[in-house]
């Protein structure tokens, strides 16, 4: 009986090491994950009702304040990081947990190299930080997650990702907050469908290759060709900047004529492609949209700068780590769901100023509307 | 005493039904026992054979992390623009490049990736940021290695103790041919969560860690058993066991739930002090014994309706037509009828069915014949009986009718005597007297027969009779002209019978024995003893003795209907002899010549022995 087993597994391990190149995806979508774990689906959503609710104070405090690490991207225009962190504490007030938080500031011009951010992260972790908040980028952040989950004395809390990592099976972090990115890159594709610009093409600035170029770009090319006849005739890696994005922009504004959007897969990407597309003045011949909603791209949309976003309800990034957080220091750590995914609005330059403001209303309720 | 046996006799289907289920158990026994042994001979075979497979499995895993990260670290060292970059001393390109082929798909694992001076100082280094200590990486170049295998080293860095698998590679110079320098990769083991996942996944297993000495480094679990917390205490590190064995198999031992299992790896054909730790719970080989037990059970309950059904069927062809032939047979017995024939199908039955029949019917007949001739013999009896009854009347009319006649003769012969007596010669007087004597003997025999036709005739009485007493009141009522003695020997008992025909038999032995006896001085002596419930009593006397021709007609007379020979023999001994019969006693003669005659009678001790028929 095992024999075959064995053998297979042996054929299977070979086969696998040699191909790995050729696998689609090395973590699971939001939708495979929770049919991959069905008990997961319950406690998400009650999670998700706990966010929309006002906060509960919790019954008994612990007595020293919750060591938490932030690391977070300091170089990028979206506000996303600034209002989670914010929301994060305002909630933690709210919830009676008492805190000490300690930032560390990656991609700054004096801290901009991968190393530094491994140092800033090992040191919070062996400043005996509870709680590690962090994103993803690329694999040797995986790599650097990978032992702290491995580690088990610092819970980590990955931010802006909602796609957990195969390869950590079981054993993944204690919650992926933020928004799905698949989600809002589908409502973005489903709007450009309904434009109307079968007869264009279209271009598409990547962000720097990785996760988010993956979840941003690749399921925007994916979803395109699956469900209409646009056409991707340009496509660029950029490297997150305004400036990139404008430069990459004009080059595929000058060699493709026929280019119905251009797709955007960030705030500073969409800034750099309007630009480029005022400076060759095709406002309204060349669609372009933003991603995330944030601040500045809600101005942006307001000047005629940009056509369409999708909005996140940001704040709730930030109540739900806090009360994952709650949970965990209550004992009801099994009531934390592995992923957090927060709800996006489509906004487009039609929006009405009510709607806007309703919905920033929402999506900053702890962080502030005109807050930055 | 019949009843009592009968609560024993079992019913032939409870039999039937009772071997079959002995038979079931004795089979079901033997059958759990072998299904028993089977399972856990199959059971530590698949232990044994999972156990040697894990750790192929777990090696062949570990061989191919290897090679993959070996053939990397080759294809890395003969990169021509590494090669030349660092032969140009282009810092900026070579750190280029290195990163390029660190950061290049796909990832093999190697976090560790840097370039060594010919003398082992560190040039350049594209490492994981996490791992790039510049510290660390200068002692781990520091370290003995070969170009050709792999190293396991332990040493602190990031901040930790880690163990990592280090492997260097010549960096050689596409033009002039010399060594540059060279390629160093290194594979962090300690929190490799991802390759323990791919591992537990590859082997299909519950848990799965890598040890190193004590340490647990990484571990893949898809339960709730956490391998760190539990193994340092089962199973003591590879350095410990060592000391107790030369080479170290691989193991599985049972722990709670689980079987743990030890497989050492094996680098570069050396045995090394990491090892994986494999956590499986028991309840995949649970299974297979319960499918074992599941498959007894089954059999069982088969065996058991195979029993059942045998003893229906038994019940349905033997016991069912065997049950009909008995009530046929019994209906036919009580019915007096010819038995219904039952048409078994089995050919003993159906012989049984024959031989019952000609039985019953053979029986049958039997029973009407002999009711015939019952009935025959019971109006036979009646007739006899009614003969008897009309000839003992006959005897008793004749012998008392007579009496009148004769006495009639007597007292003619008187007359005559009397009126003639001078008138007549002495010749006719003599034959007067003659006359006149044969009229009384006449008269005598009468007497004895009108006696005789009423034995057994009189009520019977119970009553008590000392029968010392008895003989010697009979003696002296006797008559006595001569010096009689009585002479008695034995214990005489006083018993209750039916006392008037005990009294007539001892009186009338008694009496004949005086009565007879010529001798001037008779002597009589009477014997008793009690034997079998009778008293034998004898009766001797010293007197002439019965002749011979008595005696005879006495041993020929031997029916109570037998009527005796009146004139030839004495009418008083046929008389005892026939009392003696009624009660059931019995009366011989045992010695009688000219010294003297014996005769012994018996009769019954108790009442309850006689039969008044």
């Amino acid at each position: 009986m095992h024999c075959f087993k064995y053998f297979f597994t042996f054929i299977s391990l070979v086969l696998i090491s040699f191909s790995s190149q050729a696998s689609e995806r090395d973590f699971w979508l939001v939708d495979e994950f929770l049919q991959q774990h069905p008990e997961q689906q319950n406690i998400s959503e009650s999670f998700s009702e706990l966010v929309r609710k006002p906060a509960t104070p919790l019954n008994t405090p612990p007595i020293k304040p919750v060591k938490i690490a932030v690391v977070y991207p300091a170089n990028q225009i979206s506000d996303y990081w600034l209002r989670s962190i914010r929301s994060f504490e305002a909630r933690l007030k709210e919830l009676d947990i008492p805190y000490e938080i300690q930032s560390f500031l990656t991609q700054t011009t004096s801290n901009s190299s991968l190393r530094e951010q491994a140092k800033e992260i090992l040191t919070a972790v062996n400043s005996g930080a509870d709680y590690l908040i962090l994103t993803l980028y690329k694999k040797q952040h995986q790599a650097i997650i990978e032992r702290l989950i491995s580690n088990q004395k610092t819970k980590v809390i990955l931010q802006n990702i909602t796609t957990p990592i195969k390869a950590w099976d079981n054993q993944q972090p204690f919650l992926y907050v933020g928004f799905d990115h698949v989600k809002g890159t589908q409502l973005l594709a489903n709007w450009y469908m309904e434009q109307g610009l079968e007869k264009k093409d279209f271009g598409l600035l990547h962000f720097p290759k990785g996760y988010i170029s993956q979840m941003r770009g690749d399921s925007f090319i994916k979803y395109a060709n699956q469900h209409s006849n646009y056409q991707l005739v340009s496509s660029y890696y950029t490297d997150s900047t305004r400036k990139n994005a404008y430069n990459n922009a004009m080059n595929m504004l000058d060699d493709n004529s026929n280019l119905g959007f251009v797709y955007a897969s960030s705030t500073d990407i969409a800034l750099g492609i309007s630009d480029a597309i005022a400076e060759k003045a095709l406002q309204n011949k060349v669609l372009v949209n933003g991603w995330g909603g944030g601040s500045a791209e809600l101005a942006a949309i307001a000047e005629g700068k940009l056509d369409v976003t999708v909005m996140r309800m940001n704040d709730d990034n930030g109540v739900a780590m806090a009360e994952a957080i709650k949970l965990d220091l209550a004992g009801d750590e099994s009531q934390v769901p592995v992923i957090y995914s927060g709800d996006y609005e489509l906004v487009t330059k039609d929006s009405s100023p009510a709607k806007i403001s309703s919905l920033k209303q929402q999506a900053f309720r702890y962080s502030g509307i005109n807050d930055k | 005493m019949n009843k009592v046996r009968s609560l024993y006799k079992v019913p032939l289907f409870v039999a039937i039904s009772a071997i079959m289920l002995i038979l079931f158990m004795a089979s079901a026994a033997i059958q759990v026992r072998s299904v028993s042994r089977i399972a856990d001979t199959i059971i530590d075979k698949e232990v044994s054979s999972f156990t040697r497979q894990t750790h192929t499995s777990l090696q062949l895993f570990f061989d191919n992390v290897l090679q993959r990260n070996q053939l990397l670290l080759q294809s890395s060292a003969a990169n021509f623009q590494l090669l030349k970059s660092l032969e140009d001393n282009d810092s900026l390109a070579v750190m280029q490049n290195l990163n390029k082929l660190y950061n290049s798909e796909p990832n093999s694992g190697m976090e560790l990736l840097f370039i060594m001076g010919p003398t082992n100082q560190v040039l350049y280094d594209a490492s994981s940021p996490f791992f790039s200590d510049e510290q660390s990486l200068n002692e781990l170049s520091q370290a003995p290695s070969n170009m050709y295998n792999w190293r396991l080293v332990s040493m602190n860095m990031a901040s930790k103790n880690q163990v990592i698998l280090f492997k260097k590679e010549p960096l050689i110079s596409p033009s002039s041919g010399k060594i540059l320098g060279y390629l160093a990769g290194g594979i962090v083991l300690s929190g490799r969560i991802a390759m323990l996942n791919q591992a537990r996944s590859y082997v299909d297993i519950d848990s799965v860690a890598l040890r190193y000495g004590t340490k647990v480094l990484a571990e893949s679990t898809k339960g709730s058993l956490i391998i760190r917390d539990h193994v340092n205490e089962l199973l003591p590190s590879l350095a410990q066991s060592k000391q107790d064995r030369s080479h170290l198999k691989p193991e599985l031992m049972r722990y709670e739930k689980h079987f743990v299992g030890r497989y050492q790896i094996v680098i570069a054909n050396l045995e090394s002090d990491l090892e994986f730790i494999t956590l499986l719970s028991s309840s995949s080989f649970d299974t297979l014994n319960t499918e074992y037990k599941y498959q007894a059970s089954f059999l069982l309950i088969a065996l058991f309706g195979f029993a059942i059904i045998a003893s229906l069927i038994v019940i349905a062809i033997a016991i069912r037509p065997l049950m009909r032939l008995i009530s046929a047979a019994r209906q036919a017995i009580d019915k007096n009828e010819v038995m219904q024939p039952q048409n078994s199908a089995i050919k003993e039955y159906a012989e049984l069915d024959s031989t019952l029949s000609e039985l019953i019917e053979s029986s049958s007949l039997q029973k009407h014949e002999l009711n015939h001739l019952n009935s025959q013999l019971k109006q036979n009896v009646k007739e006899l009986e009614q003969s008897n009854k009309e000839l003992d009347n006959i005897t008793y009319i004749a012998s008392h009718d007579l009496k009148s006649p004769l006495r009639g003769i007597s007292l003619l012969t008187q007359w005559l005597s009397h009126e003639l007596g001078n008138k007549l010669r002495p010749e006719v007087n003599e034959k007067i007297h003659l006359l006149s004597q044969r009229v009384n003997s006449m008269e005598s025999i009468l007497e004895r027969m009108l006696s005789y036709s009423k034995v057994g005739q009189k009520g019977h009485e119970l009553a008590s009779v000392d029968s010392k007493k008895l003989c010697q009141a009979i003696f002296s009522n006797a008559q006595h002209d001569k010096e009689n003695t009585l002479l008695l020997n034995g214990n005489f008992p006083v018993f209750t019978t039916y006392k008037t025909p005990f009294e007539q038999v001892v009186r009338h032995l008694i009496e004949n024995a005086i009565k007879h006896n010529s001798s001037p001085k008779a002597q009589v002596s009477i014997e008793v003893e009690e034997q079998d419930g009778y008293y034998h009593f004898k009766i001797s006397d010293n007197g002439p003795g019965i002749s011979t021709q008595l005696q005879e007609a006495l041993q020929e007379y031997d029916s109570l209907n037998d009527a005796p020979s009146l004139l030839n023999i004495g009418i008083g001994l046929s008389m005892v002899k026939k009392i003696t019969k009624l009660y059931e006693g019995k009366l011989t003669i045992i010695l009688s010549n000219e010294r003297g005659t014996s005769v012994l009678f018996t009769w019954p001790a108790r009442p309850s022995a006689l039969s008044m028929n």
